[in-house]
């Protein structure tokens, strides 16, 4: 030890100042490297305490759904046409009517959504603490437990208004093209997601301006189901607007080619086509066309049976 | 081009001065005031987890959360790292703890930042700067090190490294010849992926430069199989040139102009005008890898320094005819 000390006082004075300067920049740098890493660790552990029940693993462990449908595994055309809605696919199983109370009282108060059943390990957005993700590969953000306040019902109702006007202009596919919305899931499928990019890409939440637009391909054309909001960044939940009746989800199964959702990944976790979404972001719909808004108003994943009287003509 | 000894000769030191000036401009980039907001984390750190394997893309995304948390002083941090390998690549003393701390860091970038040059993806392409810029600042550095033996009056820089000029053109050929297999993945064979990435790489841009590229883009269109197997073939020579041939100069050349047009078309500079950059790419590093390979071939010696003993030869034979 006293060796190394002579060596290192040796050599410390042998150098010049520039060196005996960059010396000292580096310890210190290192210090305060130390001590930020430390410090962020320390805020990171901190603000994930035990993680709050989300609405999605509650349903799944008692074995009563709250969400308003049930299943639509990979490649259902599920996540109201995520994967490019393939109208062949079939629901694994039959939905289910809201269990909540508050249901009929307003039309923000459909249960959060949370399809399929419950599994252990999510394979993205590891960051995010309390995240449940489905048999069907969605990631299920934290909510409060316990059921929504009256602010939070309040605060939800708003959201649904403020998106009513706003999508009030939008109602036609062809107004929303001309706002610069594009397709961001398969043109032909029967539910197409619409992105505005610029918004998409910026960090606001603002129901006045919706990242997403939701159109169904029917009979008589396209049919504006809702927006669909997206978090501030990937892997990070959005504002919580509503408690457990605004549910934030995330997907960790789609597949990503030229900027539009090409499809899912296999069994093995691999993608076919295009790149596995590892860095997805975590989104929010608010389904305003009429049916849908009465029984599944922020419902994640909507199954091509719920929209089949849409999709059919006969909503 | 600073010199060691005879003028316009590229030394090592030469190499070690550049390699300096490329980490200052690292850091200064990475004081740009978007970096101390949550735009670094969100969109230069995450969007390399794309595509990746779970563990990558967890520990990424998790390095992308930590730095959100505190994006003001971890940015500060980065910064001064950068900013300090850069100095001390400059200051001649301390060129060696430099360099050992560059190739952490650079193993730390290429590794989290540039999430393995998106190698695992299958959607690596030379063009938009794979393998990797951070690989190419550790290469370079290992070809540079100092040694006790100091200076070398000729050859190349890396003549004077411990990898030897040998060596040195063995990274280059791995490092072209891997670009060429990267030019065969099937993603940048498809049709339209090649004018796809540098239409892609256009966001963001001035007017001219997004001129410059959609120009491009747009002129080599759906070509995509062609071009790229092209560009393979280019990497291929390039990269072998130099091991193969007696005069790599050639190779050193082609393979510089081929990165500065990657540089230009593809990486948009290193997209240094969008505010976003936190390093100018792989273009001017592979310029400066071709740098410590150029030859610095010693010129022929002058007729008349050379022989001094030909008056005595020519008085012998003039002896030996009388």
């Amino acid at each position: 030890m006293e060796r190394l000390r002579q060596r290192v006082t040796q050599r410390w004075s042998g150098m010049g100042l520039a060196a005996r300067m960059w010396w000292a920049a580096l310890a210190t740098v290192g210090v305060a490297a130390v001590l930020v890493l430390s410090a962020t660790s320390v805020v990171d552990a901190t603000s994930h305490p035990a993680a709050p029940a989300s609405a999605a693993a509650k349903s799944a462990g008692s074995g009563t759904p709250t969400a308003a449908a049930a299943g639509s595994g990979s490649g259902s055309g599920s996540m109201a046409g995520m994967t490019g809605g393939a109208s062949t696919s079939t629901p694994t199983s039959t939905p289910t009517p809201t269990s909540s109370p508050a249901s009929a009282a307003s039309p923000a108060s459909a249960a959060p959504a949370s399809t399929g059943s419950a599994q252990a390990t999510p394979t993205v957005c590891a960051n995010v603490k309390g995240t449940t993700t489905m048999s069907n590969g969605m990631v299920m953000a934290p909510v409060p437990p316990g059921p929504p306040t009256a602010a939070q019902q309040a605060a939800a109702d708003l959201l649904v208004a403020q998106t009513r006007a706003t999508l009030a202009r939008y109602s036609s596919l062809s107004a929303a093209t001309a706002a610069g919305y594009t397709p961001a899931t398969k043109p032909t499928g029967y539910v197409v997601h619409y992105a505005n990019w610029p918004v998409a890409k910026s960090d606001g939440f603002d129901p006045s301006d919706p990242a997403f637009l939701v159109y169904a391909n029917t009979v008589n054309g396209p049919v504006l189901l809702g927006a669909m909001y997206l978090g501030p960044a990937p892997c990070t939940p959005g504002p919580d607007v509503g408690g457990s009746l605004t549910q934030w989800h995330a997907h960790d199964n789609l597949c990503l080619s030229g900027g539009q959702v090409v499809g899912n990944t296999d069994a093995t976790g691999t993608c076919a086509t295009g790149v596995h979404n590892t860095n997805t972001y975590f989104m929010l719909h608010v389904w305003t066309e009429p049916s849908l808004a009465t029984t599944h108003q922020f419902q994640a994943d909507l199954t091509r049976a719920e929209l089949a009287p849409i999709i059919e003509g006969n909503a | 081009m600073s010199t060691a000894k005879g003028a316009g000769r590229v030394s090592a030191r030469a190499i070690q001065i550049g390699l300096g000036l490329v980490w200052l401009v690292d850091g200064l980039l990475q004081l740009q005031p978007q970096m101390f907001g949550t735009h670094f984390a969100n969109h230069v750190i995450l969007p390399t987890a794309q595509g990746q394997p779970g563990i990558v893309s967890g520990v990424i995304t998790h390095l992308a959360h930590l730095i959100a948390i505190q994006p003001v002083l971890a940015n500060a941090v980065f910064a001064a790292i950068q900013i300090l390998i850069g100095i001390g690549l400059l200051v001649r003393e301390t060129v060696r703890p430099a360099l050992v701390l560059s190739f952490v860091w650079a193993l730390g970038v290429w590794s989290l930042g540039e999430g393995f040059g998106m190698l695992f993806t299958g959607m690596a392409s030379p063009l938009t700067g794979a393998p990797g810029a951070a690989l190419l600042y550790g290469a370079i550095g290992l070809l540079v090190w100092p040694r006790a033996a100091g200076p070398a009056a000729s050859g190349p820089a890396a003549a004077e490294g411990p990898l030897g000029e040998r060596g040195g053109q063995a990274i280059w050929a791995v490092v072209w010849c891997g670009m060429g297999i990267l030019w065969l993945l099937p993603a940048n064979r498809a049709g339209g992926s090649i004018s796809g990435a540098i239409s892609g790489a256009v966001s963001g841009e001035p007017g001219w430069l997004a001129h410059v590229q959609l120009s491009v883009a747009h002129a080599l269109g759906s070509g995509g199989e062609s071009v790229a197997v092209v560009c393979a073939v280019l990497s291929f020579v390039i990269g072998l040139g130099p091991l193969l041939s007696r005069h790599p100069t050639v190779f050193l050349v082609a393979g510089a102009a081929l990165a500065l047009d990657y540089w230009v078309f593809g990486e948009a500079f290193g997209q240094v005008f969008t505010g976003l950059a936190t390093d100018p790419n792989t273009g001017p590093l592979l310029v400066l890898l071709a740098l410590a390979l150029y030859p610095n071939r010693v010129p022929a010696a002058a007729p008349a320094a050379v022989p001094s003993r030909v008056p005595d030869e020519l008085a012998a034979r003039s002896g030996a005819l009388a």
